[in-house]
């Protein structure tokens, strides 16, 4: 043992202060909020059709409506209903597609309501393509602006179940002066249940 | 390694045991007590090397990376392993019977007198043939199904062998591309039915008789080329049938 003979070197000192020099260098330099943590954002607008590499996603509509129906429910809006009708055709094999929020453009969040036959998530495997139909109910101030972000991670927990992983932002392409027109009009929309995206497009033909 | 502490040797004038005669015990060193033993003496030369100093915890290192690796790796059967279909435990060609056996732990859902037992899931299956389909047949239950524009539909035929009361819920029948997308691995079918081993309409998810053929349907991407069929029993492990 060699207690009697421990005394501070020069050699000791520097690996110490080079080692928390070092970290710290590190940590300034290397940018910590862009890192593989964020997730892969694909940005369209309606109609088009967007590679989330586990899925290809399509928002096909986008309407607003102050009255939900469905054949055995009817919802009223607190502010507005924005319904979004979108189709999931996954690319890889069975998934669910649990995320699904619209951002305004103050950066204001908004989760689906699975009042009156709409839905909140969906589930599709490879091979078809799958309609599904998502209402917001959001302000009047909400709607200028306003994306819509599906992904098939969650948005709890800022986006906790998106990071790493690909996630669909999609202008609802309201312009402010769309935003007034929407508002005032009395719209009612009856709801579809989730399927077949072709099935779907010829029952609304009828 | 223990090292006897001894008080400083007083000076010469100052002896505090003036009773013995100095130079009376000539091996004794000066300021220890008669028959006490005196302290190690450093062995002249070159100090011990920090390698030497920490030998033995140098040995228990690697022991301890061992045993704490053990001690952690209950997680890979206990969460990682059973979780999804990803361990092919068989491979035959279209046509070939491949025996399949694999424990599961029964609820007793079917056969009351197995609930909470683990029960040996054995049976023969082939996958007799996978074709294309311009229509898919009528459902069990509910309203008729079209095949939906932009996908096609394959009908994969099986047969299976298993002794009656065999329990085969959580069957899927999977169909793999060629880049690795897997058709239809999710229950229920294209039909609507989630018990896709056993012939429509059975009731419950046990098997009645010695033999007996299945079809099972699912929606494809037109383009896609199948090369494989996959059957599973929840997992990990799937049987592959590779398609000439």
């Amino acid at each position: 043992m060699r207690h009697g003979r421990r005394r501070i070197t020069w050699k000791g000192s520097l690996l110490v202060v080079g080692g928390v020099v070092a970290g710290c260098a590190l940590v300034t330099t290397v940018p910590q909020e862009t890192v593989v943590e964020t997730p892969f954002v694909v940005e369209g607008a309606v109609g088009e059709t967007l590679d989330l590499t586990y899925a290809d996603l399509t928002v096909t509509e986008v309407r607003v409506a102050d009255t939900l129906e469905s054949f055995s429910e009817a919802a009223q809006a607190g502010g507005t209903f924005v319904v979004v009708d979108a189709t999931w055709r996954a690319t890889q094999g069975a998934t669910s597609f649990v995320g699904a929020e619209i951002t305004d453009a103050e950066g204001r969040t908004f989760w689906p309501t699975d009042q009156a036959g709409c839905s909140t998530s969906a589930k599709a495997q490879p091979g078809y393509a799958w309609h599904v139909t998502y209402c917001f109910d959001v302000p009047k101030d909400a709607l200028a602006g306003a994306t819509v972000r599906l992904a098939r991670g969650g948005q709890t927990e800022e986006h906790a179940g998106q990071r790493r992983d690909a996630a669909g932002v999609v202008d609802l392409g309201i312009s402010a002066e769309d935003a007034k027109t929407l508002w005032e009009a009395t719209e009612t929309v009856t709801t579809e249940s989730p399927g077949y995206a072709t099935a779907r497009a010829e029952g609304s033909e009828e | 390694m223990t090292t006897l502490v001894t008080p400083a040797v007083p000076g010469p004038g100052q002896d505090p045991y003036p009773s013995l005669q100095p130079g009376g015990a000539p091996s004794l060193q000066p300021g220890l007590l008669p028959g006490s033993v005196p302290p190690d003496v450093p062995a002249a030369g070159r100090p011990r090397g920090w390698w030497r100093r920490n030998a033995v915890w140098l040995v228990l290192l690697p022991i301890a990376v061992v045993v704490t690796t053990a001690a952690s790796s209950f997680r890979v059967w206990a969460f990682w392993w059973p979780d999804g279909v990803h361990y092919e435990s068989q491979r035959v060609a279209l046509g070939e019977p491949a025996h399949l056996a694999s424990e599961y732990l029964d609820m007793g859902f079917d056969v009351p007198e197995r609930a909470n037992t683990y029960v040996l899931r054995e049976l023969d299956a082939t996958v007799t043939g996978v074709e294309k389909v311009d229509e898919l047949p009528a459902p069990a239950y509910g309203m008729p199904v079209e095949i939906p524009e932009g996908s096609v539909a394959y009908e994969v035929q099986l047969h299976f062998a298993a002794e009656p009361q065999t329990d085969l819920s959580l069957c899927a029948i999977a169909l793999v591309s060629d880049d690795g997308t897997r058709y239809g691995e999710a229950a229920p079918d294209v039909l609507g039915n989630s018990n896709r081993c056993l012939p429509d309409g059975a009731d419950g998810f046990v098997s009645e008789q010695p033999e007996w053929d299945v079809s099972s349907f699912v929606l494809v991407d037109p383009d896609a080329t199948i090369e494989q069929v996959r059957l599973s029993f929840g997992g990990p492990d799937y049987l592959a049938v590779e398609l000439p």
